[in-house]
């Protein structure tokens, strides 16, 4: 099960470790976005820090009905304490930020200190309710 | 990080629509509906599989170089952001 919060913005908010192939672990503020078909966008400032291995390309329509072209990267995240290899993109162009689903806060640890309970350490100003995420 | 490829990727979605229109779409629009498509535009290879990362991964086993379009079987795009739909392409 993951813990996360309802943050200011009324966005669901999780912690999520992604590590790079040489080993570098950042920890992120992902927001859950149900509209989005896929697994996670990193913006490209972090795709670039942890070094991730482009694999291929592809054409997403966006929330205003345009088309965008993006690229994909591997990165492990630790998902529900399980490690997993999934599909990052990173925009090839503008994103407008509300279509991000993931904003990388500057929230830093170093390598190897994650934990999971990173959502305790965002502040009670910014924390309206926590939510819960079941294993299927 | 991997440098992408030495084309744009405006130019590697032009190629990698093409190819697919040409060589690819018949042969698995019916079978392999809804699956992803991942396409080396330099030599026309390709791999279906349930993931981009899946079926590009076994491209880039052949030749680490590849530069890779991957489309969704049946659909005009591979991601939706938001509140947009795939859209269906037949």
């Amino acid at each position: 099960m993951i813990e996360g919060v309802v943050n200011a913005a009324r966005e669901a908010v999780v912690i999520l470790p992604v590590q790079g192939p040489a080993g570098l672990v950042r920890e992120i503020e992902v927001v859950i976005d149900t509209g989005y078909s896929v697994f996670l966008t990193l913006p490209l400032s972090l795709v670039e820090e942890l070094g991730l291995p482009f694999r291929f390309r592809g054409r997403a329509f966006l929330a205003n009905g345009s088309e965008e072209t993006f690229d994909v990267y591997g990165v492990t995240t630790l998902w529900d304490g399980q490690p997993r290899y999934v599909e990052a993109d990173a925009a090839c162009g503008h994103v407008p930020a509300r279509q991000a689903q993931l904003e990388h806060r500057g929230r830093r640890r170093r390598p190897g200190s994650h934990t999971a309970d990173g959502v305790n350490n965002t502040g009670p100003e910014r924390r309206l309710g926590p939510f819960k995420i079941e294993r299927p | 990080m991997t440098t992408p490829t030495r084309r744009t990727a405006e130019e590697t979605g032009r190629l990698g629509d093409e190819i697919f229109e040409r060589n690819i779409r018949p042969q698995v629009e019916e079978a392999h509906h809804g699956k992803i498509v991942a396409i080396n535009v330099d030599s026309g290879d390709y791999a279906i599989d349930d993931t981009g990362l899946a079926a590009s991964e076994r491209l880039l086993a052949q030749d680490p170089s590849a530069d890779v379009w991957c489309l969704r079987v049946g659909y005009g795009a591979l991601r939706s952001f938001g509140a947009s739909s795939l859209r269906r392409t037949g």
